[in-house]
C-alpha cells in the first residue's frame, strides 16, 4: 500500500499544499512548532477519521479558517483510490473515490497506517486507561469492524450508568432497565474481550521476539491481560471459552455487582476496567523496568504490530514515526532503522534534524518551516 | 424563515428558498398551506387505542373489523406504521410507542407509551385479553434493541407471546456488499430449511 499523493488545505498551521511522497522513506525535518507533527496528523486523520492528539476533529481546523480538508491518493495492488476528509465546525464529510461512504466501516480496511509517537513510549508505565486505548487502537487497525462494537459498548455503558444514577425511576423499572442493559453490555463486553485477547495472542510472540532482538539481554518481555468480574483467569491468555459462555459470565458478574454499582453510580465490571500489563521477566514493567527497557517494549510492540498487520492484510501498512528517534538511545535507533530497512513499509518520519534518521537509501527529504513543506536535497 | 428552518430536514438555505417562494407565489398558495396546517393541528390527534396519529378515534386501523385483534405490532413512530402497512401482508393492529428508550437523552420507560400497551393486553373488550402475540418492530440499533428487550420483560409475565422482527440481509440485497455486522447477525439468526 502506497500513499501516492497527499493534499491539504486549512489544516492546523499547514499552508495549503500537495505532496507526492516517495515509496519508502520520507523524512520531514524542521524545528519544533513548524508543522511536522501536523503533517503526520493530516495523514493519520484521512486514514482513521480521527486525530491522535485531540478528541475533537474540529481542533484540526486552522485557527483562522472554517474548514479543513485532507485528501490522499492511495495505491493498493495497482488500484488507486481517493480518500477524502473535510472537517467543518459541526460536521465531517467523508468521501471515497468521490462518493459518500455508507456505512462508514467501508472506508476502513484497505488504507492502513501505524502511528508511533513519543507519547506511546510511556504507555507501558502509563495509566490502565492509556494502555487500553493503545491496545484498542491496534485492534481497530487490524479489524476495522471493532470500531462499531466499541462505540455501541460506550453507548450502552453510559446508558447503564445513567440508569444507575437516575433517582426519578421507580425501583421496579430501574431493575427492569438494568436487566436490559446488563444483557446488551454482556454481549458487547464478550465481543470486545474476544477481539482484545485474540489480538494479544497474535501479537505476543512477535512482541517477545522483537524485544529480545532489541535488548539482547535474555530478560523476557511478556504481556498479560486481566479481565474484571472473573470472566477470565489471571494467567496469561487462557483458552477463551466460547463467546456465549463469556457472555453468560459477564451477565452473572454484572448481576452480582449490581448492588455495588447502584451505590457507586458506575459500572464496575467490564472491558472498560480491564488491565493490560507489560511484564519484564514476569515482573510488572511499570515498577521494575528501566526507562530504556520500557521504551524498548513499546518499540517491540510497534514493530510486532506492523508485521502482524502486513501479514493479515497481505500488505504492509504505512508507518508514521513522529520524532521518535530523539527519544531513543543510539542502539535502539539503530535497531529501529535496521528493522525498517528489512521491511517494505512506506514511512513518514518527522525529526528535528535529518541526521537522526539513520537511513541513506530510498530516502526523500523534506524541510518543514512555518507550515510550508519543501523537498530538500538529502542531508 | 426561522419558523421554517426549525422543521426537520430543512436548513437555513432551504428555509430561505421556501420563504421567498411563498412570498412571490400567488396569495392562494400560501393561504392553502396555512389552512392545511391549521386543519392538521386542529383535527389530528392520537388514537385512544393504538396511539397512532388519526383524525377519527379510534383510528381506521383499530376499527377495521378485518384486522386481527389477537396480534399487535409495536413500533417507535407513526411513520413506521406507514412503512409496515405499505409492505402489505400484516393484518394485525399496531401500537405506537412514540420514541425509543434512551437514558442518554433522558427518555425512560415512562416517557414511552408502554403503560398503554400493558393496559391493552390486560383489558380488551370484556376485561380479558384476546391478544396472543406482540411483535416488537423497533430499529436494529442499540436503542431499538434495548426497547425491544425491555418490552419483552414487561409483557412476558402477562402470558402473551412476545416476538422480535428478524434482521439480516435485505431482500434483493447482495451478500458480497453487505456489511460485516449485518452478515454476523444474519448468520446468528439463521433458520432451518
Amino acid at each position: 500500500m502506497l500513499v501516492r499523493a497527499l493534499k491539504f488545505t486549512g489544516f492546523r498551521n499547514l499552508a495549503p499544499s500537495s505532496l507526492e511522497p516517495g515509496p519508502r522513506f520520507n523524512v520531514f525535518a524542521g524545528n519544533n512548532g513548524q508543522g511536522k507533527t501536523n503533517l503526520l496528523e493530516a495523514l493519520y486523520a484521512v486514514c482513521t477519521l480521527r486525530s491522535f492528539r485531540s478528541s475533537r476533529l474540529r481542533d484540526l481546523i486552522n485557527i483562522d479558517g472554517e474548514q479543513a480538508y485532507v485528501g490522499a491518493r492511495v495505491d493498493r495492488g495497482g488500484l488507486e483510490r481517493r480518500y477524502e476528509l473535510t472537517i467543518n465546525a459541526r460536521s465531517r464529510i467523508v468521501r471515497l473515490d468521490n462518493k459518500a461512504v455508507r456505512p462508514i466501516a467501508k472506508y476502513f480496511g484497505d488504507f492502513n497506517v501505524v502511528l508511533f509517537a513519543p507519547e506511546d513510549l510511556l504507555v507501558a508505565k502509563g495509566s490502565p486507561g492509556e494502555r487500553r486505548r493503545f491496545l484498542d487502537r491496534a485492534v481497530f487497525t487490524l479489524k476495522p469492524s471493532f470500531l462499531a462494537v466499541a462505540q455501541d459498548f460506550e453507548k450502552v455503558l453510559k446508558s447503564r450508568n445513567v440508569v444507575l444514577r437516575d433517582e426519578q425511576l421507580s425501583s421496579s423499572s430501574k431493575e427492569e432497565m438494568l436487566d436490559v442493559y446488563d444483557q446488551q453490555l454482556a454481549s458487547l463486553s464478550a465481543q470486545i474481550l474476544w477481539a482484545r485477547i485474540n489480538y494479544l495472542k497474535n501479537v505476543q510472540e512477535r512482541f517477545a521476539g522483537a524485544f529480545e532482538s532489541i535488548t539482547r539481554s535474555g530478560l523476557p518481555a511478556s504481556l498479560s491481560y486481566e479481565a474484571t468480574g472473573e470472566v477470565l483467569g489471571v494467567e496469561q491468555f487462557p483458552e477463551l471459552p466460547s463467546q456465549q459462555e463469556t457472555e453468560a459470565s459477564y451477565l452473572a458478574a454484572l448481576a452480582s455487582s449490581r448492588r455495588a454499582d447502584l451505590r457507586r453510580g458506575a459500572t464496575n465490571v467490564g472491558p472498560h476496567r480491564d488491565v493490560l500489563r507489560f511484564q519484564l521477566a514476569g515482573q510488572l514493567a511499570g515498577n521494575f523496568a528501566s526507562q530504556g527497557q520500557l521504551r524498548a517494549m513499546i518499540l517491540a510492540w510497534k514493530t510486532a504490530e506492523m508485521d502482524l498487520l502486513a501479514e493479515v492484510h497481505e500488505d504492509p501498512p504505512a508507518l508514521l514515526l513522529d520524532d521518535v528517534s530523539s527519544e531513543l538511545d543510539p542502539k535502539r535507533n539503530e535497531y529501529l532503522f535496521d528493522f525498517l530497512r528489512g521491511r517494505k513499509n512506506q514511512c513518514f518520519i518527522s525529526t528535528t534534524h535529518p541526521k537522526f534518521v539513520l537511513l541513506s537509501e530510498d530516502r526523500r527529504d523534506f524541510r518543514v518551516e512555518n507550515g510550508h513543506i519543501e523537498e530538500s536535497s538529502s542531508l | 424563515m426561522q419558523c421554517l428552518s426549525r422543521l426537520p430536514g430543512i436548513g437555513e438555505k432551504t428555509a430561505t428558498r421556501l420563504a421567498f417562494h411563498l412570498v412571490r407565489a400567488p396569495d392562494s398558495e400560501a393561504q392553502e398551506l396555512a389552512k392545511a396546517l391549521h386543519e392538521v393541528v386542529d383535527t389530528i390527534r392520537l388514537c385512544s387505542v393504538c396511539l397512532n396519529l388519526t383524525q377519527l378515534d379510534p383510528c381506521e386501523t383499530c376499527s377495521d373489523a378485518r384486522r386481527e385483534r389477537t396480534l399487535i405490532c409495536v413500533v417507535a413512530s407513526p411513520s413506521d406504521v406507514v412503512a409496515i402497512d405499505r409492505a402489505g401482508g400484516f393484518r394485525g393492529t399496531f401500537h405506537v410507542l412514540h420514541g425509543l428508550l434512551s437514558p442518554l437523552e433522558g427518555i425512560g420507560p415512562d416517557d414511552l407509551r408502554i403503560a398503554e400497551l400493558v393496559r391493552r393486553l390486560k383489558t380488551d373488550a370484556a376485561g380479558a385479553s384476546i391478544v396472543e402475540e406482540v411483535i416488537v418492530a423497533t430499529n436494529a440499533s442499540v436503542e431499538g434493541e434495548a426497547t425491544a428487550m425491555y418490552i419483552a420483560r414487561v409483557l412476558k409475565p402477562l402470558g402473551v407471546s412476545v416476538t422480535r422482527i428478524a434482521s439480516g440481509i435485505p431482500v434483493g440485497g447482495e451478500l458480497e456488499y453487505t456489511d460485516q455486522a449485518t452478515i454476523a447477525r444474519a448468520l446468528a439468526g439463521r433458520v432451518t430449511l
